[in-house]
């Protein structure tokens, strides 16, 4: 998995707990964890952590993004029971102005509908599959001039 | 805001779905390196709103502060007040 050894199967403590249901992601059975997220272990795992959530967020959003178009139906239960739950990396809200929002990892996308927003979703993912170097560069500078370096 | 573009109403829009997005999910963010910033990506409007990176802080377990928000890349309009 990369220099940091991060094999997202054991080292799950990083993901949301619903990302290892075996069921659904295929892992060897015994190798589930089902702790809550840790920040703080997600931050230690590094890029390769992040570009793997990042693509599962996006195959996520590919799902969902098919099913609106050819089966609305289908997205209340690739979400959950309703808009608001969430499935792996991706979730889906819809705002008091009635537009929608979805995110997963870092990005969000807005639209007037439901597929709308996942089809935003993912085409921003595969863009930008991992965050770009000059937006952490600027987000080191702003830390700086705010004094919130790492704490 | 009119440095980022014109449209206000539309960056509101953008700026409405993040804070949702945040306010249910802040810590799903990615940390920037060596910082206690956080930042969320947000493509609301491809070619009428610039992609833009907006920066935040998780405060405590109630509160979240957004920090900065940044055009993603230069935009095409640029006006300020004065």
């Amino acid at each position: 998995m990369g220099a940091t050894g991060f094999d997202p199967w054991t080292k799950s403590a990083s993901f949301p707990p619903n990302v290892h249901d075996p069921a659904r992601l295929g892992a060897p059975s015994g190798t589930c964890d089902t702790r809550p997220y840790n920040a703080g272990v997600a931050q230690a795992a590094g890029n390769d952590d992040r570009a793997l959530r990042r693509r599962v967020t996006r195959l996520e959003a590919i799902v969902l993004e098919l099913a609106a178009a050819s089966r609305p139906s289908l997205i209340p239960r690739l979400m959950g029971n309703e808009p608001g739950a969430s499935s792996a990396d991706v979730s889906l809200e819809q705002l008091p102005s009635g537009r929608w929002v979805a995110w997963g990892g870092s990005a969000v996308a807005g639209g007037a509908t439901r597929a709308e927003a996942l089809s935003s979703l993912g085409r921003l993912l595969d863009e930008y599959p991992t965050i770009p170097d000059e937006a952490i560069a600027a987000g080191q500078a702003i830390a700086a001039q705010l004094g919130l370096g790492k704490a | 805001m009119r440095e980022l573009h014109t449209d206000t109403r539309r960056i509101d829009e953008v700026l409405e779905a993040v804070e949702s997005a945040i306010a249910q999910d802040a810590e799903s963010f990615h940390l920037v390196q060596d910082t206690q910033l956080r930042i969320a990506v947000a493509d609301p409007f491809p070619g009428v709103i610039p992609r833009l990176w907006i920066y935040f802080t998780i405060d405590d377990f109630d509160y979240c502060t957004l920090r900065a928000v940044r055009p993603a890349t230069p935009p095409q309009i640029v006006e300020t007040d004065g």
